[in-house]
């Protein structure tokens, strides 16, 4: 063939090829970069539906940056990063919820097993209770007995048909259609005919009864051991900073980052404590130690150097574990300095999830956790972990290494690339998501505590009709998710590869 | 696999084209208009109703069928964001159910002034309550499908079961506590998780006329009487907030969010509400004239009476009126056909479908005194209630005071803000602040929409210079000219107290 025939041939086949692509080509061009342009300009524009739209004829200004000034300085934008940011806690627990999941189903889990075998006896067992409990007309335990049923099922059934039924009952949530879901879980956070408070009732009943029966100062003392625990957590992350820093395993920047997310709980969290002298020995503690950090860091040995952004991504994992530890022991302590007067007669009332304030967030963070952790993240780290090469864990095996040891030094860091991976996801999706949950579960509500910044965008955009303005929250959630993505990408990928 | 792509570019060329031939529209000989509106079936003997009204008016083509075709195009209720952006976009339905008042902020609706003359759909065929829901710079924008109040609807039997004095049909806040605290005692026992309650829960919309009603009857409104400053930072606010709580978590007459959601199956019209009403679970239920729709689908007819909304002792006796009301939109090729319809709402035939579908009031109030809307022959058990309703829109009925300077759904969700802090976490914040908080945002509102708009501007400055001298009459104990004052609420309380200066004449904006 000459080589005529061949360019000719080429060109043919690349033009097949284009046509091919074309219908993907243009839908790409009208529907998702046009639009992304002009969501861009219209950021810096005035546009309102009010005064802009096919029978207006008020001129389309473009005002510079006011609705991004406008946007920094009000009120209800913070409010709803604040929520926003505040659902974003559920992601590392989604995450290891995922992985716990995962590693769960990639067991063997056939008939064939001891544990199986007695699974299926467990199995059988609450099913059978469940038919005697039916039989004997137990109907005010009609919640039990359908717990108790479905348990004994699923463990029957995944007994007989292998992790092939986790697998599928685990994904399942991901099955279904999300407005369905919530609308469930809606009814299971009814406060008074829910299944979730109709369980919690009898617990609390316990816990008031027990808090009811001791002195009052025995409990509030839980108060007291909060703050030391909080104090040790904080002491244990500095010298394990401090440390990493002397050994050269940690620069600069992630020594100050790591240093600024540990003190977050203290600066923020010795107000909240109810009792005001808790508040200051916290303060003052950790004063102390930080002034210890800082003249460890002046005069401190060093003998070993490090690059400024050396061990910044494990660093910061390491800060917020404490910090999260942090923030659950202040609230732990301030709930058991009031646990007292709360424990009444009548029992500790269970929460009002969705029409409280103060429960709506982590009303959605739960929902959110379950729909996760059998999601698209659970079968990525099954494959992962179907990856990992055996004789790694034979070599560790022989040498000595327990389960934990495996998963710690082996499962883990052969994990790194994937968990990386669906941080960075989960971080976008999180900072974009929210809307369908609240929309359909809350409606931003009560008194605004739901609304995440996609559903200030809507109200924004489709209520009110200030689509510049919209815009300008829309980009301005793009730069956050580019700039996170950014840092991740630059810190987390070095930590993976490392 | 370029024949294969050929194929599949053929495949998708002859169904784009089936689609377009197989279109509705062109399978129709008349014109097609499309009336956007809820989901209920009442609509599709509405739209069969028209068609046969046309012919009977002589609106028909030269072999005597309708000029024109009528379809729907049914819209969730509270999904009003597709409304709104197929109206900006040019594509919306020719006729539409929409708060005439945020449709014509965006400019998307027709002027039918001369037409509602010409066809019989003018003011003079409505309440006047209503007037500053259809009414914009004097222009009529629309005709109601239908004419809303909100009233207590009483469980006659379980009143009387439970031996409990009857609700009055007037009453004050302290009969309304006291018949009530009555009530819940008797229906409950002691130690056991309340399960009957008062009346139903006073959430979402109803929330905002519990709180709307209870401010006005203390001579309070959302916004002054020019409507360019919210007033809600007043201790009247922060009342009606601290009652509306005593209430529901001190007196338990209503369910708290919480336990209606615990009660609710959440379907069809008001929820669970009115199935609870029926097995007496709520004694009462606030709710308007369309509770009848679904309370005479029951298996038993129930034994009812109505009671207006309880009044402030020595307060002023008022209730919200709305309307749903329809609109011809500004970009519809058959503006001409669409005001037919609205003449339609105005007709004999859609009004008597109204009273005998019980789908709140008539549009024209002359349908509220005949017998057939006081005492349906089928329903002897509800004689005596629809007057009750008639006469709330009649002698208490104010209309919402929408500023055109903040859009009301702002003002309602901030006011629900507002009371969901009080609510649920009074510890969140204190009535007052709560009200405090509420009344700078709103403001606030109404300072950021000036400086999106130049011409709204000079019309807030305008109306800045009226509100000071008002409250310079008012200071000085003098009369107020009525065509100073925009807001209908003040309006209205102003001639009913003898504040304005042209009560009878001249006043009318």
């Amino acid at each position: 063939m000459s080589r005529a025939s061949q360019r000719k041939r080429s060109r043919r086949e690349v033009a097949t090829g284009l046509l091919f692509l074309a219908p993907n080509i243009l839908g790409f061009l009208a529907f998702t970069l046009l639009p992304l342009v002009l969501s861009l300009l219209l950021a810096f524009s005035n546009w309102d539906l009010r005064l802009h739209n096919m029978f207006r004829d008020e001129p389309l200004k473009f005002v510079g940056l006011d609705n991004f000034s406008r946007l920094l300085s009000s009120d209800d934008f913070w409010k709803y990063m604040g929520n926003t940011l505040f659902l974003m806690m559920a992601i590392p627990f989604s995450i290891a919820g995922s992985l716990l999941a995962a590693v769960l189903l990639s067991q063997d889990l056939d008939g064939g097993s001891c544990r199986s075998k007695w699974l299926l006896v467990v199995g059988a067992v609450f099913v059978s209770g469940v038919g005697i409990l039916a039989m004997l007309g137990a109907g005010v335990a009609a919640m039990t007995l359908l717990i108790g049923g479905v348990v004994g099922l699923i463990l029957t059934g995944g007994t007989m048909g292998g992790s092939t039924v986790y697998r599928t009952l685990f994904y399942m949530p991901h099955f279904c259609a999300g407005v369905a879901t919530y609308i469930l879980w809606k009814k299971l956070y009814s406060p008074y005919s829910g299944p979730i408070n109709a369980v919690l009732s009898p617990v609390l009943d316990n816990v008031s009864s027990a808090v009811n029966s001791l002195p009052p100062g025995v409990v509030q003392a839980g108060l007291w051991l909060a703050v030391l625990l909080v104090i040790v957590l904080f002491a244990f992350g500095y010298y394990r900073l401090f440390d990493w820093w002397r050994q050269g395993d940690l620069g600069q920047i992630g020594l100050l980052i790591a240093v600024v997310l540990l003190t977050i709980p203290i600066a923020t969290g010795w107000n909240w404590l109810p009792v005001l002298a808790a508040g200051v020995l916290l303060l003052a503690v950790a004063g102390l130690l930080f002034a210890g950090l800082i003249l460890g860091l002046l005069f401190g040995d060093r003998p070993f150097k490090a690059s400024a952004d050396e061990g910044l991504g494990g660093a910061m994992i390491f800060s917020a574990v404490l910090m999260v530890g942090m923030f659950v022991l202040i609230g732990l302590g301030s709930v058991m300095h009031h646990l007292p007067e709360m424990a009444t007669d009548n029992g500790l009332e269970p929460p009002q999830w969705l029409s409280d304030p103060a429960w709506a967030k982590p009303a959605l963070m739960i929902m959110a956790l379950w729909a996760a952790v059998g999601s698209n993240n659970m079968l990525l780290y099954l494959a992962g972990l179907s990856n990992v090469p055996g004789e790694l864990y034979e070599a560790a095996s022989i040498d000595g290494a327990g389960r934990f040891a495996k998963f710690w030094h082996v499962t883990w860091p052969q994990l790194a690339p994937i968990t990386f991976f669906i941080v960075v996801m989960s971080m976008i999706y999180g900072l974009q998501g929210g809307f369908e949950m609240a929309r359909t579960m809350t409606q931003g509500g009560p008194a605004g505590a739901t609304t995440t910044l996609s559903y200030y965008v809507y109200t924004e955009g489709f209520e009110t009709g200030r689509l510049g303005y919209a815009a300008a929250i829309t980009w301005t959630l793009f730069g956050l998710v580019f700039v996170i993505t950014m840092f991740n990408w630059k810190f987390g990928n070095r930590f993976v590869n490392d | 696999m370029k024949y294969l792509f050929l194929l599949v570019l053929i495949i998708l060329v002859v169904a784009g084209a089936v689609t377009v031939m197989t279109e509705p529209d062109m399978r129709s000989e008349v014109p097609v208009i499309y009336w956007a509106t809820d989901l209920s079936n009442a609509r599709f003997r509405q739209r069969d109703q028209f068609q046969k009204w046309l012919v009977e008016n002589g609106h028909t083509t030269e072999d005597g069928k309708p000029i024109v075709e009528l379809r729907l195009d049914l819209i969730g209720r509270s999904d009003n964001s597709k409304k709104l952006v197929q109206s900006v976009a040019g594509v919306a339905s020719d006729v539409m159910d929409c708060s005439i008042g945020q449709m014509h902020s965006l400019g998307v609706l027709e002027d039918m002034t001369e037409e509602a003359e010409g066809l019989g759909f003018d003011m003079s065929q409505t309440y006047a309550s209503l007037k500053p829901e259809l009414v914009r710079d004097g222009r009529q924008y629309g005709f109601p499908c239908n004419v809303s109040v909100i009233c207590f609807w009483v469980n006659v039997e379980r009143f009387k079961e439970l031996g409990v004095e009857m609700p009055p049909r007037e009453w004050d806040y302290e009969t309304f506590e006291r018949i009530g605290r009555e009530f819940v005692a008797k229906a409950n026992t002691p130690g056991e998780r309340q399960m009957v309650f008062f009346c139903d829960s006073a959430t979402g919309w109803r929330a905002y006329v519990f709180s709307l009603n209870m401010i006005r009857s203390q001579g309070l409104s959302v916004f002054n009487e020019t409507m360019t400053r919210c007033t809600l930072d007043d201790p009247r606010f922060a009342f009606a907030l601290d009652r509306l709580r005593q209430w529901v978590y001190v007196d338990n007459l209503m369910p708290s969010a919480a336990e209606e959601a615990s009660m609710s199956a959440a379907s069809g019209f008001s929820g669970a509400s009115l199935s609870m009403f029926y097995t007496g679970r709520y004694g009462m239920i606030f709710n308007g004239r369309w509770s009848l729709i679904r309370l005479r689908e029951f298996e038993k007819p129930m034994q009812l009476s109505v009671s207006h909304f309880p009044n402030s002792e020595d307060g002023y006796a008022n209730n919200l009126v709305g309307t749903r009301a329809a609109a011809v939109y500004k970009g519809s090729p058959n503006k001409e056909l669409a005001s037919l319809f609205l003449s339609y709402l105005a007709s004999e035939d859609y009004n008597m479908q109204i009273v005998e579908d019980a789908d709140a009031l008539p549009p024209n109030p002359a349908f509220a005194q005949i017998k057939a809307y006081r005492k349906p022959a089928k329903y002897p058990n509800e004689w005596g209630t629809h007057e009750v309703f008639s006469e709330a829109v009649e002698k208490f009925g104010v209309a919402n005071d929408e500023s055109p300077f903040v859009p009301v759904v702002t003002v309602t969700r901030l006011i629900s803000d507002a009371r969901d802090k009080v609510m649920t976490d009074p510890q969140m914040a204190s009535s007052e602040k709560a009200a405090r908080e509420a009344a700078e945002a709103i403001n606030d509102e109404v300072q950021l929409s000036l400086t999106e708009n130049e011409s709204r501007r000079i019309l807030y400055e305008e109306l800045c210079k009226i509100q000071e001298k008002i409250d310079q009459r008012r200071a000085a104990g003098q009369k107020v000219p009525l065509e100073w004052i925009t807001n209908p609420f003040h309006r209205k309380y102003y001639v009913e107290m003898g504040w304005a200066e042209d009560a009878t004449e001249g006043g009318d904006r």
